[in-house]
């Protein structure tokens, strides 16, 4: 069974008077354990595909199903508890929550799932290690750069142990050579840790890393193929 | 999971703190306006309860006794014997007094004054004490010699202890200066000074010579005498008309009524500051959160769930408020102590501020249930934010109006409401409290409104850069302008009505003391000293401008119901039937009366008839009575049948005798009377020698002038001010701080939009500008809301007040005009250094 269904999904915003549809009709799924990204010109609707993908909006038409399980189903606290429990999310401009530490910025996902204070901050302390924090645990986001930040946001996204992990534009924030060793840090967690990887991305080299892409132009998907040899 | 649930929710609990210590910084933002507010209330409330067990504790000094017995003539000794029946062995002492006005001539400094003369025995009061310079001065065997005179008085007629003093025939020792009477205020003395005789040896030719001599007598009882039954007996006997008979409980009753409005005015005052704090705190607030809604949106996106979101803000508002709540405790104690001193001239008691738990509590209450509910308007958002905030730029969730910010404010009046029932414990005073503050609060805004609004209108388009930025700035989204508008205005406009009042009430006494009009009255004339009195006037080249000849009389019957069987419900209140009249009679009107109805009548010979008598028309309304109505007058155990008819409109402002009913020559000539001369002097020097030589010819004979009125209302102007005033500092301190807050809590906005307008090439002198001429538009507005609102204010103390036309003070209003803007500037130019210093190019890397 695959992890991720999309099943006919069309998104439509309306606004005052006009009525737009940002996603036509889009299907697909995303088999466990693998990594996808998602391309498109900007505007085309990849981040509303992928705030559906997440739970964080409701199609108006169409279903997205995780694990067999309608989203749709799920009210916002269901949607939520889930969230915390599956899925971790990585944002363009990082959003670490910035009266918090690093440390715990990571402990919070955990805490989150009901995780007790000291084992989440064992385990957020270990997970900002293997970012190569180590040496940044007390440091608010005002004190840390870019690339910084975006490792701080990728081991709290990753520190649960997430089924699916969604990022939009991991890197598009970041200059080249940060956004190369970010990219780097995602694809060693994602084979370490075995997530299923949702990208959204401008990034033509980061798109190649992944193993398959998906080009949405107009709200529809274009193109989908399957890259044959990762460049990890 | 239900809402409650989420109330004991670990994670919300673990993020609301490690949140609250990361935005630390925010405290003295957030805290200080609701604190102020709970200072406000607490330091009123315990002087509320200090005034409380004042009257409480000192409820036998207030009185000097146990009981006491009043008439307008010597001691009924069949109630005295009726006392001593009842009391019986446990009556342990009694002690006479007598009161009347009189002239008091001080030998040495010259001065005449009109003063309350109080001949006591030695032994008043009995309970309390005469307070005295030197204090061995109210020692009984020093008393008995001489006077004591209170010390505002004193120097004001140039005299000094040791001088002479002279109460009609007789001369005394000034032995002391007065500076306190049991029970009685400061402000008794601005009404009629005092002066302290030995009953004994008091001119008796004054007593016989028509001055209005009131006779009491006070009771020294045992412990566990019921003084009150003894009260009632003395009441049912006589049927109450013709003595008054105090005991310690109706004294405190009285005093506790009379000291009721201050409290309520000061209750208003810390409800004012509590609301304003409240709003300072909201709108504080509203920009804090506004910061933490990115924040909430990643959380959603981690997996919180909504209500976690909101119940840890929830959470930190209780914080703030618990906060809040202990420093305004802190403040509202040591303002607790400097109360007294602003209202002590009005209290008849000495007042000990003591900690007051309950008072605290209600502070403490009060304050945290305002930070939670104006905290809870812009904390409704986070409610139900949404986690696509966190992964787009720019949200356009529509999130339409919620209709829980309409239930925050219905419970926000709600509370009010209760609140200042509870504080009052009466229904319509918590309705009055409400509707004034709300109303007040609605007047505010739609001025500030409205002045905004004009601002943004009548500021042309085309103007420099600088100003059209600044004056933006007074419309942008928590700009609080409103809040501090209302804040800043409130105390202005008390401030202001202050001084329009003062110099509405000096001009008045000026016109009314104006050329060719008279200032000077002389009463208390007897039947055979009218003329020698007159030819003594022109004999200094003096005009006698009016006389009039006074009778003493009270209502019998009204159309033929007596007057004590007449009900409140027929529309005529017992004070105005029971009251005395003093009447008049001639057969010409004077200048300053007008018939509105009917015809005057100027003398009548058939005494058959009812008499045709005109009556005020103001009184005429109280008393329900019309053209044709009947009324049985009994002039001092005479019957007078009369009829109404005609009614007179008065101007009362001009000093002279006016009378509310006139008779018409023919009826009252026989009847026990005095008279009234009025006259004018010019100067001082010409006013003090007449008064003078008055006196000397005729001792009984009291005279007044306008201008020891003007000073008294002056000085009676000052001491009542100081509890507004008191009040107008609370309210522009907490507007202040609401604008503290709301320049702080902008900083960040401002550093971007400095760093935006720099990079499109604006100099820091152009920023700087702008940023000061914000501040000083919104000080000016301030200063404008306030002055138009002390005209009106103004305008009715005025003409509803005073009965004056109200006197515009332009130059108070310019002071303020000037004064705020300065004031607002140097706190909006808090942020001047952050803001022009910040580099453009670290703000467009971020
Ligand atoms: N809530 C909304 N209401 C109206 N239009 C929206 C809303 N959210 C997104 N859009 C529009 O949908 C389109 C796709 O947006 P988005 O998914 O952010 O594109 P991308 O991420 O591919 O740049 C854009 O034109 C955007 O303006
Ligand atoms: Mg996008």
């Amino acid at each position: 069974m695959s992890l991720l269904a999309v099943d006919h999904v069309t998104q439509t915003y309306t606004s005052a008077s006009r009525s737009l549809d940002v996603l036509k009709d889009v299907s697909f799924t995303v088999e466990p354990g693998t990594t996808n990204a998602i391309v498109g010109p900007s505007g085309s609707g990849k981040t509303t595909l992928l705030s559906l993908c997440a739970g964080l909006d409701r199609a108006t038409r169409g279903h997205v199903m995780f694990a067999g399980h309608d989203l749709g189903a799920l009210d916002e606290d269901q949607l939520a508890a889930w969230r915390s429990r599956e899925v971790g999310f990585v944002f363009q401009s990082f959003r670490l929550l910035p009266t918090l530490t690093a440390l715990e910025n990571v402990m919070t996902t955990l805490e989150l799932r009901g995780t007790p204070a000291k084992e989440a901050r064992r385990l957020a302390a270990e997970q900002l290690e293997q970012v190569g924090l180590k040496d940044r645990l007390d440091h608010h986001a005002i004190q840390l750069s870019g690339g910084e930040q975006q490792r701080v946001a990728l081991a709290r996204a990753f520190v649960h142990r997430p089924r699916i992990l969604f990022a939009d534009e991991p890197t598009g924030n970041l200059d080249g050579a940060t956004s190369r060793a970010v990219a780097d840090l995602l694809f060693a967690l994602h084979a370490n840790a075995g997530t299923t990887l949702v990208l959204v991305t401008h990034d033509l080299a980061l798109a190649q890393r992944t193993s398959r892409i998906l080009e949405l132009a107009d709200g529809r998907i274009a193109r989908d193929r399957v890259v044959e040899v990762a460049a990890s | 999971m239900s809402w409650w649930k989420t109330l004991f929710d670990r994670f919300a609990r673990t993020y609301a703190w490690r949140d609250a210590r990361g935005s630390l910084a925010w405290l003295p933002i957030l805290v200080p306006a609701p604190a102020i507010g709970v200072a406000a209330i607490v330091a009123v409330s315990s002087f509320g309860a200090d005034v409380e067990r004042a009257i409480d504790a000192q409820g036998k000094e207030l009185l000097g006794a146990d009981l006491r017995l009043q008439m307008a003539g010597p001691i009924d000794e069949s109630l005295d014997a009726l006392v001593r029946e009842r009391a019986g062995d446990d009556l342990r002492e009694t002690v006479d007094m007598l009161t009347f006005t009189s002239m008091a001539v001080f030998v040495d400094g010259g001065g005449t004054r009109l003063v309350q003369v109080r001949a006591t025995g030695a032994a008043y009061p009995f309970y309390g004490t005469l307070e005295t310079t030197p204090a061995a001065a109210a020692d009984l065997a020093v008393r008995g010699r001489g006077a004591l005179v209170d010390s505002s008085l004193l120097s004001q007629a140039g005299a000094s202890i040791g001088s002479v003093v002279k109460i009609g025939s007789r001369e005394y020792e000034i032995v002391g200066a007065l500076d306190k009477v049991p029970g009685e205020s400061a402000n008794e003395a601005l009404f009629g000074p005092r002066v302290f005789v030995p009953l004994e040896g008091i001119d008796d030719a004054l007593l016989a010579r028509g001055s209005r001599v009131s006779y009491r007598r006070f009771y020294a009882l045992d412990d566990g005498v019921d003084a009150d039954a003894i009260a009632d007996a003395i009441q049912e006997q006589t049927d109450g008309t013709d003595v008054r008979v105090a005991t310690v409980r109706t004294t405190q009753e009285n005093f506790g009524r009379q000291l009721r409005n201050l409290r309520s005015f000061l209750q208003l005052v810390g409800f004012v500051a509590l609301i304003l704090g409240g709003l300072g705190a909201g709108s504080a607030m509203l920009i804090h959160l506004r910061g933490k809604l990115e924040a909430a949106a990643t959380l959603r996106c981690l997996g919180a769930r909504a209500g976690q979101v909101f119940v840890a803000h929830v959470f930190q508002v209780i914080a703030l408020g618990v906060c809040s709540a202990i420093i305004g405790v802190t403040v509202g104690l040591a303002a607790q102590q400097l109360l007294p001193g602003a209202v002590q001239s009005m209290l008849p008691v000495d007042i000990e501020p003591r900690v007051d738990l309950p008072s605290i509590a209600v502070g403490v209450v009060t304050g945290l249930f305002a930070a939670i509910l104006f905290a809870l308007l812009p904390l409704l958002p986070l409610r139900r934010v949404s986690p696509l905030v966190a992964v787009r730029a720019s949200f356009f969730g529509a999130e339409g109006r919620d209709p829980w910010r309409f239930a925050v404010w219905a419970l926000l009046l709600l509370a009010i409401f209760g609140f200042a029932t509870v504080q009052t414990g009466r229904v319509e005073s918590g309705l009055g409290f409400t509707g004034t503050v709300a109303g007040l609060f609605l007047v505010l805004a739609a001025c500030a409104r409205a002045t905004t609004w004009l601002a943004r209108k009548l500021v042309p388009k085309d103007i420099a850069f600088a100003t059209r930025y600044g004056l933006s700035g007074l419309h942008r989204p928590g700009s609080q302008t409103i809040a501090v508008l209302v804040a800043l205005g409130l105390g202005t406009a008390a401030l202001l009505t202050l001084v329009q009042a003062r110099s509405t009430l000096l001009a008045e006494i000026e016109t009314i003391s104006g050329e060719g009009e008279p200032n000077i009255i002389f009463f208390d004339v007897q039947d055979d000293q009218v003329d020698g009195l007159a030819q003594l006037i022109r004999a200094q080249g003096l005009e006698v401008a009016q006389q009039a000849p006074i009778i003493t009389m009270r209502i019998r019957s009204v159309n033929g119901v007596k007057s004590q069987d007449i009900t409140e419900d027929s529309g005529r209140p017992r004070w105005a039937l029971r009251r005395e009249y003093r009447s008049t009679y001639r057969d010409f009107l004077e200048h300053t009366e007008t018939i509105i109805d009917g015809t005057f009548t100027g003398a009548v010979t058939d005494l058959t008839k009812p008499v045709p008598i005109s009556i005020e028309q103001d009184i005429a309304e109280r008393l329900a009575l019309e053209r044709g109505d009947r009324l049985v007058f009994d002039v001092q155990g005479q019957d007078v049948d009369c009829v109404v008819d005609s009614i007179r409109r008065v101007n009362w402002r001009a000093v002279r005798p006016n009378f509310y009913m006139v008779f018409p020559t023919g009826v009252l000539e026989q009847a026990p009377k005095f008279h009234v001369l009025v006259t004018r002097a010019d100067g001082a020097a010409a006013i003090g020698a007449l008064q003078r030589r008055v006196l000397d010819g005729y001792p009984n004979v009291s005279s007044i002038d306008v201008t020891s009125i003007l000073a008294t209302a002056d000085q009676l102007f000052e001491r009542v001010g100081s509890a507004i005033r008191f009040m107008a500092a609370f309210s522009i301190v907490a507007g202040l701080l609401v604008l503290v807050g709301a320049v702080l809590a902008s900083r960040a906005q401002r550093v971007e939009e400095s760093v935006l307008l720099r990079v499109l090439g604006a100099s820091r002198k152009t920023v700087a500008s702008s940023l000061a001429l914000e501040y000083a538009a919104l000080g000016f507005l301030a200063a404008l809301v306030g002055g138009v609102l002390s005209c009106g204010l103004g305008w009715l103390v005025a003409t509803q007040w005073f009965d004056a036309t109200f006197a515009f003070a332009p130059g108070s209003i310019a002071i303020a005009l000037v004064a705020l803007p300065a004031l607002t500037v140097t706190l909006g130019l808090l942020n001047r250094k952050a803001v022009l210093d910040a580099p453009p190019l670290a703000a467009l890397r971020a």
